[in-house]
């Protein structure tokens, strides 16, 4: 396994594109301590921030002051993960196409956006706008799974297109604004705005019941195949946690004020 | 060859390709479960009257299902693609969707499929949802009880049917007796259904017909009550024959259910009455699979 080591932290947001195991293949550790790397608007090679370790596999490993190392696994492929043994910056996993991203801290803004197969695992909180979409993009997230063991910031899954978030803290407001399928759990209390303008899609709130819209209409409390289904494939995520209190939940159909066939399941 | 006494003639089965599928259909409980896969695979006991063969291929604990519910295992087979899909809208939208507390799921995977959940859909009126679980996808329709969950799509791939086995004896009851042992031998085969009533078929046929409306008839050579009339295939000691139809997923699943239940029928020896094992087959020439008999027990 590479082990790249930040230095030192970066005066300015560091981009690490080139870090991502299929682009490092074949490459010596010469070759790859020259790759090009952004420091703010400015080339830099990877060799003046990092200190480089190992042998490339299809796991690298980045460790060091890390919360201003922005696009962490962007555009990665199946087959390939990053373990990151610390905080990340923003614009983790920007559009990854498969593979596994693991960081034992928090990740910054972004986290997830475009993403669209694999699994992030973020043991911290994560920042505003998981799994959203890029700038201009219709729809965020296409698929893949994000799962958070600390809090999520605003926005998360706004504009979702597929796959699944989990959160097991908080989330925080505008969490699935907009959302256009896909699913996102969340653990703690997920804040206002939760749904506004969904078309479709399902958010299940496991902590204290948040403000439903006024144009969701209750449906009732009921015990669905689709929950336990939800259910298992959190346990096979590994987020027990969130599994184990998936039961009968008070389903929500919405958002109405979009003519919108999402949902929202709560506790109680 | 003789096994426990019973002669195994020196013959094969014809069998035919066909495509099938297998389905997980999981409810509340065991029964609620058996209920809906025996209603669906009901009347399913021949592709040329009823267009699908099928049958309950095995009772499946909640740790093997899909949604950790208690579930049941069928497999169907019929002449083609198009007509399994057709087959599997019908019976599944009215007797699993019908069925309360169930939900339905794809049993194999593949990449040829067919529609399942994507046709049943409308009857959801605009309310029924889909929904991507670990790279699955399911409908969930509305119905009286809640909802009625099935998968997208079913993936269909290359079957066997008609493999088969003749059992022929000195009395109905010794028959009867050892092809229930056969069919309860071939149930542990994974990968068959015996899509008879009890897995056993008494009106076994021929091609062609006195009748020209009539594709098929009774297999007369085999009619104990007509052996002095016809060209008979029977000692004169054999009473009764009964047949064993085998469909599976593949041509190895077919050959080791046809194995184990020659085993299974011989086990009460020639003695309890059983005479002899045979099979039917058109000369090698219809059939893209035979199974030879002793082949299978060597």
């Amino acid at each position: 396994m590479m082990r790249f080591t930040l230095r030192q932290e970066p005066p300015l947001r560091l981009a690490a594109d080139a870090l991502v195991p299929e682009r490092l293949a074949g490459r010596s550790r010469g070759e790859i301590e020259r790759l090009p790397l952004a420091i703010g608007n400015r080339p830099s090679m990877l060799g003046d921030w990092f200190r480089v370790s190992g042998e490339a596999e299809a796991t690298l490993a980045i460790e060091g002051p890390c919360r201003r190392l922005d696009r962490i696994g962007a555009g990665m492929g199946s087959g390939s993960r990053i373990v990151v043994e610390g905080d990340a910056g923003a614009y983790l996993g920007l559009g990854l196409r498969g593979g596994a991203i693991e960081v034992a801290g928090n990740a910054g803004f972004g986290a997830a956006t475009d993403m669209q197969s694999g699994v992030i695992r973020i043991a911290g909180n994560a920042g505003d706008g998981v799994g959203g979409a890029l700038p201009g993009a219709a729809g965020g997230m296409s698929d893949g799974a994000v799962i958070i063991g600390g809090r999520a910031g605003a926005a998360a899954g706004a504009r979702l297109r597929r796959g699944l978030i989990a959160v097991v803290g908080d989330v925080g407001e505008g969490c699935g604004a907009g959302m256009l399928a896909g699913t996102i759990v969340g653990g703690g209390t997920i804040a206002r705005g939760a749904g506004a303008a969904m078309r479709r899609g399902t958010i299940v709130a496991l902590g204290r019941a948040p403000h439903i819209g006024a144009c969701f209409a209750d449906c009732g409390v009921h015990d669905l195949v689709v929950l336990r289904l939800l259910a298992r494939e959190l346990d096979r995520l590994g987020v027990e946690a969130l599994a184990a209190r998936i039961g009968s939940l008070r389903r929500f159909m919405g958002d109405g004020a979009v003519s919108g066939r999402g949902e929202m399941f709560i506790v109680g | 060859m003789r096994l426990e006494g019973v002669a195994i003639d020196d013959t094969f089965a014809e069998a035919f390709g066909m495509s099938g599928t297998r389905l997980v259909i999981t409810a509340d409980t065991a029964d609620w479960a058996r209920r809906a896969a025996e209603s669906m695979t009901g009347f399913a006991t021949s592709v040329i009257g009823c267009g699908v063969e099928a049958g309950v291929e095995s009772m499946l604990e909640p740790s093997a299902t899909p949604d950790g519910r208690p579930g049941v295992a069928v497999l169907l087979f019929a002449v083609s693609r198009d007509a399994l899909a057709k087959a599997l809208t019908a019976r599944v939208g009215q007797c699993v969707l019908t069925c309360a507390g169930t939900a339905c799921f794809a049993g194999i995977a593949g990449e040829t499929r067919v529609p399942l959940g994507r046709s049943l859909r409308y009857f959801g009126d605009g309310l029924q949802r889909a929904k991507r679980i670990g790279g699955r996808r399911y409908w969930r329709i509305p119905v009286m009880d809640g909802e009625f969950l099935c998968e997208d799509q079913a993936p269909v791939q290359d079957g066997v049917g008609g493999g088969n086995l003749l059992l022929l004896g000195r009395s109905p009851a010794a028959v009867l007796a050892a092809a229930e042992r056969a069919v309860a031998a071939m149930h542990r085969i994974p990968e068959v259904v015996m899509p008879f009533p009890g897995g056993i078929v008494r009106s076994g046929s021929k091609v062609g017909s006195r009748y020209k409306f009539l594709m098929a008839s009774t297999n007369d050579a085999y009619c104990p009550t007509v052996r002095g009339a016809v060209e008979t295939a029977l000692e004169p000691d054999v009473t009764s024959v009964l047949e064993i139809v085998i469909d599976g997923l593949s041509e190895g699943a077919v050959g080791r259910a046809m194995a184990a239940g020659m085993r299974a029928a011989a086990a009460g020896g020639a003695a309890e009455g059983l005479t002899r094992i045979t099979a039917g087959n058109y000369g090698g020439k219809l059939g893209a699979f035979k199974f030879a008999l002793h082949a299978l027990l060597a």
